[in-house]
């Protein structure tokens, strides 16, 4: 079994994003406190609809986050969003509250997947849910590959495991700092991230500053084949937050190394080291397999503040191709004539393209761009509308 | 109302109901083994909880569980648990032993503790999480009434903020002889200082830095109906006994003027208030009549429209919401594309340019005017 590659979509942009370069299946919010990201910008219940409709087309499952722990106000608020849920055809909600899974199965027949949040992680925890009516389980960040398989083998329930990206360094749901020092219910998509802040911390007169609760983010490439071998069923990438260029060359790079995994290719050292480069390219803290392997040591410690590791800046989308003429760019970072660009096709590799010439759409000719506005590049084939545009970053 | 405490030598165990037994194999703030508690056991007339609450990936469980299997429980009068794979293993393995349920993290709505208690035909008790208003207290106490079960809250002790089995402190400090670091924490957020932190066996803990107190609404606790009021103190542990069995205001001052306490959310819980002001409402596109969104806008030259809904037609009235919410009605004069060709309409999916209007910037939605 080929393992299905899970896509944040925090929005329908990004969704139409990961959706072009090769997500199975997204998960996405909407816009409501049901979720744990409260600050993205997530969907309306149009723009779900337009998004069920977008990624069924294309065979592309859509699960729908409701992952808070949900209080009785919320709770009372549910049902009316499980209707229009089940009435649109989403293929699955998230979720994290037992009371959440207790009203769905009593009110409508939308399949149930446990979310991370719940902390699930071990076999009888998992037989717990099986037995509650959840269909598929997204494993804690701290359970390893040999004890996925573990679980998976004595339950026998579907199991997803995250593939990349962001983690929390609490056990997930487990982490209230946010509520007490932001007023901010950190399970209720309020999370401030003071996991990622500097601490000073003393013990008898010794000082230490350093992030020291600040994870380094998870790099599962290298394992795609254990995932497979542990018989997981889903491969999730973090960060329904982060834009477009995150979300589509993670996205691409993972779909690229499960085609070969379908073709019954092998992952050569060369092809990984070509997606390791990719991966690179976007921001992104230091990589670690964390627990994936053995209990994640040390190392996956990030002392760093902000997550600074970016080789590449999205420049803008290609927002129309004129064939043989000239291709459109919808600009999101200024750049300047001459430079050279990076297009990343939805299959296959990137393509180089020279700013040779900065066309304003009336024609006059422009020395730089500016964020916001459009600008006509000289023509390259094989490529399309929603293509991401980026250049090597001026650090 | 009854009184909860952990179990140590320096307790005085005769004013305490429930003890519980804390061996640091199976207990996140256990410091004792299990064998080293063991002996005293037998001796001690008072009911005993045996407190297995850390949360456990397979490998760990597998280790909880064969210490469990060569425990005695019949010396316990229940077993409390967090993880729900421990609440699981006890249903199936030993249905005849009363459970407790940690239920402080994550449990906030009525459901969820009903099925927890239908879970489990032994439950006695259920530990209510301190993010609970006593507004919301009350009314899942109330609604759990049929289960016959006991309610167990903080009444003071530390606040655990954040629980990761990772080992944070121990790059930067060494352990004691105990195998555990404490440490205090001073975060770049000011007025954020002194968060107690500390690292053992399970992993890293960090604790708010003022204690939290419920000393102040015992009673009122107890007329919402919690029965059992826990110590988690490990200062003036006997005068707060002593406070919650005769209040005597003394006593109650002597442990305010000990420590700066905090009450949490016992008042009100608006932690959610913050997330409507995250969104800008504007953002949200009615149901009839979406033809688009802005995509660019050049001053004196043209507004570029993504067309994602219904074509934009050449002579149809169109209204534009910006994304400060003003709204500009005009007709549509000129449509183009990118090559400037002249259009009689656009198609969806398309890029589409209307003549420059003054206000309207990127992001804004385009409306069919007729239908909107």
């Amino acid at each position: 079994m080929i393992p299905e590659l899970l896509a944040p979509a925090g929005n329908l942009e990004k969704l139409k994003v990961v959706v072009s370069y090769g997500a199975d299946a997204v998960y996405l919010g909407g816009k409501n406190q049901f979720g744990l990201r409260a600050a993205s910008e997530n969907f309306t219940e149009e723009e779900l609809l337009e998004a069920v409709h977008l990624c069924h087309q294309n065979n592309v499952k859509v699960y729908v986050v409701l992952n808070s722990f949900f209080h009785n106000k919320e709770i009372h608020q549910l049902p009316l969003y499980l209707d229009f849920l089940e009435s649109i055809k989403v293929d699955a909600v998230i979720v994290s509250d037992l009371g959440v899974v207790e009203l769905i199965n009593s009110h409508c027949s939308i399949p149930i997947h446990l979310s991370t949040q719940s902390s699930c992680l071990n076999s009888y925890s998992a037989q717990f849910w099986k037995s509650r009516g959840v269909e598929r389980i997204v494993l804690g960040r701290e359970v390893s590959l040999d004890e996925a398989q573990k679980i998976r083998e004595q339950t026998d329930i579907e199991l997803e495991m995250f593939v990349h990206g962001s983690m929390c360094m609490a056990y997930s749901g487990n982490c209230v700092i946010s509520n007490y020092t932001s007023g901010r219910d950190s399970n209720r998509g309020g999370c401030a991230h003071s996991c990622r802040f500097e601490y000073e911390l003393e013990d008898n007169g010794k000082k230490v500053t350093d992030t020291f609760m600040s994870s380094k983010d998870l790099f599962g490439l290298r394992l795609l084949k254990q995932y497979q071998k542990a018989g997981i069923a889903s491969l999730k990438i973090e960060g329904r937050n982060k834009g477009p260029l995150y979300a589509g060359t993670i996205t691409k790079v993972y779909s690229d190394a499960l085609k070969v995994i379908k073709k019954g290719e092998e992952l050569t050292e060369k092809l990984i080291e070509q997606w390791e480069d990719e991966l690179k390219k976007v921001s992104h803290r230091d990589y670690t397999e964390a627990s994936l392997v053995q209990k994640a040591s040390n190392d996956s410690i990030y002392h760093q503040r902000e997550e600074s590791n970016r080789e590449y800046d999205v420049v803008g989308l290609v927002a129309d191709v004129v064939e043989n003429e000239f291709i459109v760019i919808e600009v999101r970072k200024k750049f300047q004539k001459g430079e050279t660009l990076e297009v990343l096709p939805f299959n296959g590799p990137i393509h180089e393209l020279m700013a040779s010439q900065l066309l304003l759409m009336d024609s006059q000719e422009i020395e730089f761009t500016n964020p916001g506005g459009l600008v006509k590049v000289p023509y390259i084939p094989n490529i399309a509308v929603n293509n991401i545009v980026r250049k090597r970053a001026n650090i | 109302m009854k009184i909860v405490a952990n179990y140590s030598q320096s307790l005085d165990i005769d004013k305490v109901d429930e003890l519980l037994i804390c061996p640091n194999e199976l207990s996140r703030h256990g410091v004792a083994s299990y064998e080293e508690l063991a002996p005293a056991l037998k001796s001690i007339n008072k009911r005993k909880v045996l407190v297995w609450d850390i949360l456990m990936v397979q490998k760990d469980f597998e280790y909880a569980q064969k210490l469990i299997e060569n425990i005695d429980l019949s010396l316990f009068d229940s077993i409390r648990v967090q993880d729900l794979g421990a609440l699981e293993y006890m249903r199936v393995e030993h249905p005849n032993i009363p459970v407790q349920f940690n239920a402080e993290t994550g449990f906030h709505n009525t459901k969820s503790l009903v099925a927890i208690c239908q879970s489990h035909r032994k439950l006695e008790k259920i530990i209510v999480s301190l993010e609970l208003s006593k507004d919301k207290l009350k009314e899942i106490i109330q609604e759990l009434s049929p289960y016959s079960i006991h309610f167990e809250i903080m009444a003071i002790g530390p606040l655990l903020l954040f629980y990761s089995p990772r080992n944070l402190l121990s790059p930067h400090f060494n352990k004691s002889a105990e195998g555990i670091i404490s440490v205090n924490g001073k975060s770049e957020e000011t007025p954020h200082k002194g968060f107690r932190i500390t690292e053992n066996r399970h992993g890293t803990f960090m604790f708010h830095p003022k204690d939290h107190s419920l000393l102040d609404y015992l009673d009122e606790l107890k007329t919402l109906g919690v029965d059992h009021f826990r110590v988690d103190s490990t200062e003036l542990v006997a005068q707060t006994i002593n406070f919650i069995k005769f209040r005597n205001s003394s006593d109650l001052e002597v442990i305010k003027k000990s420590k700066p306490h905090i009450k949490g959310y016992f008042n009100v819980n608006k932690s959610d208030a913050l997330f409507t002001r995250l969104k800008n409402k504007h953002f949200i596109k009615k149901e009839d009549g979406f033809i688009g969104e802005v995509l660019s806008s050049q001053k004196e030259s043209y507004i570029a429209i993504k067309i994602l809904k219904e074509g934009l037609v050449k002579g149809a009235p169109i209204k534009i919401v910006t994304p400060e919410g003003k709204e500009k009605r005009v007709l549509i004069k000129k449509i183009w594309n990118s090559r400037g060709d002249e259009l009689s309409g656009s198609e969806k999916g398309s890029l589409a340019y209307i003549d420059y209007i003054k206000g309207v910037s990127k992001r804004s939605f385009v409306y069919n005017n007729a239908t909107s």
